[in-house]
């Protein structure tokens, strides 16, 4: 059975992409969820990838796109009962690994990316962590290359000056 | 990275440090990726069997309780002529020489003329008796029947 499904992509492939991209994947999908869902939006995507009839062309982009869809229409359901999107940082489990040699606190750089706009929030997660080009990235969030292209640059622009602030008087 | 033009040098150290960040594991395991497809997929067919089923059920008790009712041979209606037809020999042979062939024609005009005939002049009209093509068998008799038996 499940050598059925995976007849259609070869199964070093599908290696590949689950190594490559499910740790990013779950990190885009808690731009709306906490991490026990986002996990399950994520699973949800490799389970569909591995049960379509013909590999997508853009696989990354099919993933991204796939867990955006999940994870907003997991938001609107939750949204209906508890309606607290904006206080999702607090108790928020990290999003990165501390390490001794980051250039950038990782708790810091969470909080600052916590307190961009959703939209902007989203271009940075999937161009640095989702490697995504811009324009992928405008296929994804369904908008025009110009506009990710300024959301990117304004979403920079906010998180070196968050950082600074930071740096000048430490958020904890 | 691509399509990153029109950033500054700033951005792109700002890029590197936040690119350098890890990502904190996920706990999904790939066997239980692999483990939901399959269930998923056992799902699906085991919905399409299901499916195809009912629909194989719905057609057995249609077929079952609907059955078609005989219907009785159509009979053209029966209509009263509002008008007087035309029941003339020459009308009659001329409706009928459509629908009949030429032989029946020409049996039908003779019975008509001898029909005709003895209307006007008796039954001294009717032809005399003809013999029927291929006789008559002989009244049988015993000594017929005794050769008729002893041949068989």
């Amino acid at each position: 059975m499940i050598e059925d499904m995976i007849e259609t992509m070869d199964a070093g492939q599908l290696s590949s992409w689950y190594d490559g991209h499910c740790d990013r994947l779950v990190l885009y999908a808690r731009n709306w969820l906490p991490k026990e869902s986002a996990q399950d939006v994520v699973q949800g995507a490799f389970v569909r990838l591995m049960t379509q009839k013909a590999t997508p062309d853009d696989v990354p982009a099919w993933l991204f796109r796939t867990v955006r869809n999940g994870a907003i229409t997991r938001l609107r359901r939750r949204a209906s009962r508890s309606r607290r999107h904006a206080g999702l940082s607090a108790g928020q489990l990290p999003w990165f690994e501390s390490r001794p040699d980051d250039l950038i606190d990782a708790r810091t750089a969470q909080e600052v990316l916590l307190t961009l706009p959703p939209e902007q929030r989203e271009v940075v997660l999937l161009r640095i962590w989702g490697q995504l080009s811009l324009k992928q990235i405008g296929e994804i969030v369904g908008s025009p290359l110009t506009t990710v292209h300024s959301r990117y640059k304004a979403a920079l622009a906010a998180i070196r000056e968050r950082m600074e602030q930071s740096c000048r008087t430490p958020m904890d | 990275m691509q399509n990153t033009d029109g950033l500054t040098p700033m951005d792109r150290e700002l890029e590197a440090a936040l690119g350098g960040l890890r990502i904190a594991p996920a706990a999904i395991s790939r066997d239980g990726v692999i483990f939901d497809a399959g269930r998923a997929s056992a799902r699906r067919r085991s919905r399409l069997w299901q499916g195809s089923s009912c629909i194989l059920a719905l057609l057995l008790l249609a077929s079952v309780v609907w059955r078609p009712t005989p219907t009785a041979p159509q009979r053209p209606a029966e209509t009263v002529a509002q008008h007087p037809v035309d029941i003339s020999p020459a009308a009659l042979s001329a409706a009928s020489t459509q629908a009949i062939d030429s032989e029946q024609v020409r049996a039908f005009r003779r019975y008509l003329r001898m029909r005709q005939a003895v209307l006007e002049r008796g039954v001294d009209a009717l032809p005399a008796s003809t013999e029927i093509p291929g006789g008559i068998d002989p009244p049988l008799t015993r000594e017929s029947l005794d050769e008729l038996l002893s041949s068989t």
